[in-house]
């Protein structure tokens, strides 16, 4: 599979952590793991919103290229207009969630020219003119510290735990702790491979490496071993 | 290093109220109004900016080389959701030529002083880029936008061995066009115009006058910083903290042609030079 990366224009960094553009390779599955984003992808027949996830989502190869735009943890709710937890470990098609607008973009990407596909993604949520949630955005980015803590991160931000949850959910789509756990998990992606594996889970900030099995399987569906010799950071 | 306390002062001594109050939003987050209201205070009656807002042509009439400071206030603060973006954008459709470009010095400079390099011509040029950049990030859907947009991929694809601050525009049209592949295909153009350190030399300027990279790309994220390797943009914004004067303000180090326009610049360079190294995570 031929995976390609492209940088977020002036206005949408806040919103937007990259577009990407995918050919697929025959009989090859994609396993896309949790990162605390959410996409929205053209699958070559229909624009499809990627819910965050709390699991992997394993597909077999669309036998079409597709492309994205992938919204930063926090910039879902403001985005797509309603509260991202409702779409938490789904896919689900554009027209649920912005209606006839949806369609209309649907049809535009259908019958474009694919080098224009990008272009008109990038432009329609450009042209949403959201503002990401400023508290679950300074959340995300204290829960993504070693360490952090969810009551420390909801004290520092003077809101309640609570509070703190709610705003998540609406924000990134699902709650602070499970944003927490994906931070660790793309943090033992960058951990030195030449490190024993104990070494990396510690480094990361799980507990003990049982610790970090339990996690990686969970959220990944695959051993460290499995997963981290694949494992690309992409940006989220 | 940079020292805030005076480049503050240094602003209250020296700056225009303008840049006074773009200082008050960027430290103290002060509310967009005031500024937007000074900004509006330097229109002109056909709906333009001038007045000297771009400190290089001091005509009272509409430039657009004023237009573009005048969005780069309001992006500064904010505020790119302010109904004025939309006038800009009817100010420009006077002006556009045929071929979607907007001209970089308008007739009304003449006969009033100006920057040497600031010389009225009716052709399109290189602020068509920065302007359409700007309406870009603003998210505007103006009709003025389309065909001025066609015009900047036209000569930006078309365009060979270009250098200086058409580079510089043409990156910030880049950084903010909707259209991540065909600009990041462009953004690799410029590479060989650049030196090792990633700077750009400006021939025909002061000596040794150049754009460097974090001029060429402020922004995070954007698809301009694929020129620069993170050992250049780091170098750079050394070199801008250290180049705070003991005055406390920064300066620019194109030509200085008359007093008022050289403190004009240091106001808004300082200014500036606080923005960005905000923006890239220096202060």
């Amino acid at each position: 599979m031929s995976y390609r990366e492209y940088r977020s224009p002036v206005g949408l960094e806040p919103l937007v952590a990259c577009l990407w553009e995918s050919e697929p390779v025959a009989g090859r599955t994609t396993r896309v793991i949790p990162d605390g984003c959410v996409d929205l992808v053209w699958l070559g027949s229909e624009l499809v919103v990627a819910g965050p996830d709390t699991g992997p989502w394993v597909t077999g190869a669309a036998g079409e290229s597709s492309c994205a735009i992938r919204l930063r943890p926090g910039a879902a709710g403001a985005v797509l207009g309603l509260p991202a937890s409702e779409l938490r470990d789904l896919r689900v098609g554009i027209e649920l969630v912005w209606g006839v607008a949806g369609r209309e973009i649907g049809d535009a990407l259908g019958a474009a020219d694919p080098r224009q596909r990008l272009r008109i993604l990038t432009e329609t949520v450009l042209q949403r003119r959201a503002a990401p949630d400023p508290l679950a955005v300074a959340a995300a980015r204290r829960l993504a510290e070693p360490a952090a803590k969810v009551s420390t991160a909801a004290a520092d931000l003077g809101i309640s735990e609570r509070q703190l949850n709610r705003r998540m959910q609406n924000a990134v789509g699902y709650g602070p702790k499970m944003l927490a756990r994906v931070a660790r998990l793309r943090r033992l992606i960058v951990q030195p491979d030449e490190e024993p594996l104990a070494t990396r889970a510690f480094a990361a900030g799980y507990a003990s490496q049982a610790h970090m099995n339990d996690e990686v399987r969970r959220l990944t569906g695959l051993t460290p071993v499995q997963f981290l010799k694949d494992a690309t950071l992409t940006a989220a | 290093m940079i020292d805030l306390t005076a480049a503050e002062q240094f602003v209250y001594a020296n700056a225009r109220l303008i840049d006074r109050h773009r200082l008050a939003v960027l430290l103290y987050g002060a509310p967009a109004g005031q500024l937007v209201e000074t900004l509006r205070a330097y229109r002109t009656d056909d709906g333009g900016f001038g007045h000297a807002l771009e400190p290089d042509v001091r005509c009272p009439g509409s430039q657009p080389s004023a237009v573009l400071h005048a969005l780069d206030v309001l992006a500064g603060a904010n505020a790119l959701d302010d109904p004025l973006v939309d006038e800009i954008g009817d100010w420009l459709t006077t002006i556009t030529n045929s071929d979607g470009g907007v001209p970089t010095v308008l007739p009304s400079a003449d006969g009033y002083p100006r920057a040497p390099w600031m010389v009225p011509a009716p052709e399109s040029g290189f602020l068509t880029y920065a302007i359409a950049g700007r309406l870009w990030q603003a998210g505007s859907k103006h009709a003025w936008l389309p065909a001025a947009t066609e015009w900047c991929w036209t000569t930006i694809e078309q365009a060979d061995g270009v250098g200086g601050y058409t580079v510089k525009f043409a990156l910030d049209f880049l950084d903010a066009v909707p259209d991540p592949a065909r600009a990041a295909a462009a953004v690799d153009r410029f590479r060989s115009a650049l030196d090792a350190d990633g700077n750009l030399p400006v021939e025909g300027g002061t000596e040794d006058e150049k754009i460097t990279p974090i001029t060429l790309s402020p922004h995070p994220g954007t698809p301009s910083r694929a020129l620069f390797t993170s050992a250049q943009l780091d170098a750079d914004l050394d070199r801008l903290a250290a180049d705070q004067h003991d005055d406390g303000g920064w300066d620019v180090d194109y030509l200085h042609w008359s007093p008022g326009q050289a403190l004009d610049w240091r106001g808004i360079a300082t200014v500036n030079a606080v923005a960005t190294l905000r923006t890239n995570g220096r202060l």
